[in-house]
């Protein structure tokens, strides 16, 4: 995978790393066993501080996707976590409700979630 | 005789000049003498034109250069001629280096190429795997060494009890000492301290930094790739024609003749560094001159990083927690000096360049 930081971007660089690595896995360009580099190759590959980086696996840890081990290093593993839907549905109700408080149409909202879905199952196919 | 003066005087200034022709073509299209350009800018005229200048300077300002070395040596017959030559040669290329970097830096500023754009870096994490080492090619260079510690071995016990050790370059002797382990094997522990840099060469070459480019990031991890697999190769047979050149100097001092030309020693090193020269065009740095497939255009380009870039040769960047950074003006790899570590190993480095000639002597 191919994974693309933005430094012009207002988005901090760790939330980019940990967005950019759950659209791959959502996309199937990274599968369950697939490994990551190691938080110091990814920080000088990007040169970056080894920090951000560790603060992107991390939060990808917490959220049930990277298993982090001294052994084998950061591998995808995808694992069910409690109270992931809630969460996840809180930051939808505040990104649904930007849509809706910038004026875009409701069936305008609903194509748009239906073609991200149908691209994440194309590139997956 | 007059024939080898003149590959004497020849080689090795030639295969300078040749390197610093091609240089403009080696490096990466979007650092342009060592100013970093959006990919858009790479074809821009004013680019070209400098690389034309630089081209023609160099070809037709070094070209004399040599030939006048040439006579010179074949004049005054003084082995210092090719490296006054090559000192001079440097006296060349830096002017037109400096000249075309100022030239295409002051555009970027003044028409702002970098207003706007995406600057972006991207990594490939499948570089978690590596290519994997060469072992094969590790072959030439052990068997030489190999080779020359069984050809010292067996000729020990019949060597005078006083070796030349060191031959001035036309050839006669100028320093000698007593037979001894040391004094005989000394150049064999040379040998195998260069088999065990090219073999760590060759090892990490494929860890350190590539430059990627967000604009064709699929395709030119591909040319990384490839370049990090065929490197360890190339080190290893330059590394078997360096051991050749002293087994040849060892066997010297074993053998022991009167007196021997300087060319053939050196030669195999010489025609290693010409492959070296030919990887370097055929690859280009970071495999940039490779062919690949076609890639869906994307608005995102390279990260201007020209201020960590003195002089657009020497990196300093205290935030980079890299080591090795690619080269701007060159093949392969520079030290980052913002770095603790690199400035270590650099003085390290430096110190065992200065004391072990002094240690072997």
């Amino acid at each position: 995978m191919i994974l693309d930081v933005d430094l012009t971007s207002e988005v901090p660089i760790y939330q980019q790393i940990h967005d950019r690595v759950v659209e791959a896995i959502a996309a199937g360009e990274l599968a369950d066993g697939d490994a990551l580099p190691s938080t110091r190759q990814l920080a000088v590959d990007l040169g970056i501080n080894f920090h951000t980086v560790n603060k992107a696996y991390d939060q990808l840890r917490r959220e049930g996707l990277l298993l982090i081990t001294r052994k084998s290093g950061a591998v995808v593993q995808r694992v069910s976590t409690a109270g992931f839907a809630a969460d996840w549905q809180a930051r939808l109700k505040t990104l649904l409700a930007e849509a809706i408080a910038h004026g875009l149409d409701e069936r305008e909202v609903l194509g748009h979630c239906e073609t991200t879905l149908r691209a994440f199952e194309e590139v997956r196919a | 005789m007059i024939g080898m003066i003149v590959l004497q005087d020849l080689l090795v200034p030639v295969l300078l000049l040749a390197s610093a022709w091609v240089m403009p073509s080696v490096a990466k299209p979007t650092v342009p003498f060592g100013v970093r350009v959006p990919a858009a800018r790479v074809d821009d005229p004013l680019i070209a034109e400098q690389r034309r200048i630089y081209r023609w300077w160099v070809g037709v300002a070094g070209t004399a250069l040599v030939v006048a070395g040439l006579i010179a040596g074949v004049l005054v017959q003084q082995v210092l001629v090719p490296v006054l030559v090559a000192v001079a040669l440097l006296g060349v290329v830096t002017p037109a280096y400096v000249r075309a970097r100022a030239v295409i830096r002051s555009a970027k500023q003044r028409e702002d190429w970098y207003q706007g754009l995406r600057q972006t870096v991207s990594a490939d994490t499948s570089r978690v795997t590596r290519p994997p080492f060469p072992w094969l090619w590790a072959v030439p260079a052990l068997l030489v060494l190999a080779a020359t510690v069984v050809v010292g071995v067996v000729r020990y016990p019949d060597l005078p009890a006083t070796l030349t050790l060191h031959y001035n370059a036309s050839g006669v002797p100028d320093r000698t000492a007593a037979k001894s382990v040391g004094s005989a094997f000394g150049l064999v522990v040379v040998q195998a301290g260069l088999t065990v840099l090219f073999f760590a060469l060759g090892y990490t070459a494929p860890r350190f930094r590539p430059d990627l480019d967000p604009a064709r990031p699929r395709a030119s991890a591909s040319q990384h790739r490839r370049f990090v697999t065929a490197l360890p190769r190339v080190l290893l047979v330059f590394g078997a024609c360096a051991n050749l050149t002293i087994a040849l100097a060892a066997g010297r001092i074993w053998s022991a003749p009167a007196a021997i030309p300087v060319v053939p020693i050196i030669l195999p090193t010489l025609v290693g560094a010409a492959g070296l020269l030919v990887f370097a065009v055929r690859y280009g740095q970071g495999g940039s001159r490779l062919e690949t497939a076609e890639e869906p255009p994307r608005d995102a380009v390279e990260r201007d990083d020209d201020r960590f870039w003195k002089g657009g040769l020497l990196y300093v960047n205290r935030a980079d927690h890299a080591v090795f950074v690619p080269k701007r003006f060159g093949l392969g790899w520079t030290l980052n000096f913002g770095n603790p570590v690199a400035i270590g190993g650099f003085v390290v480095l430096i110190a065992a360049v200065v004391v072990v000639p002094l240690a072997v002597r």
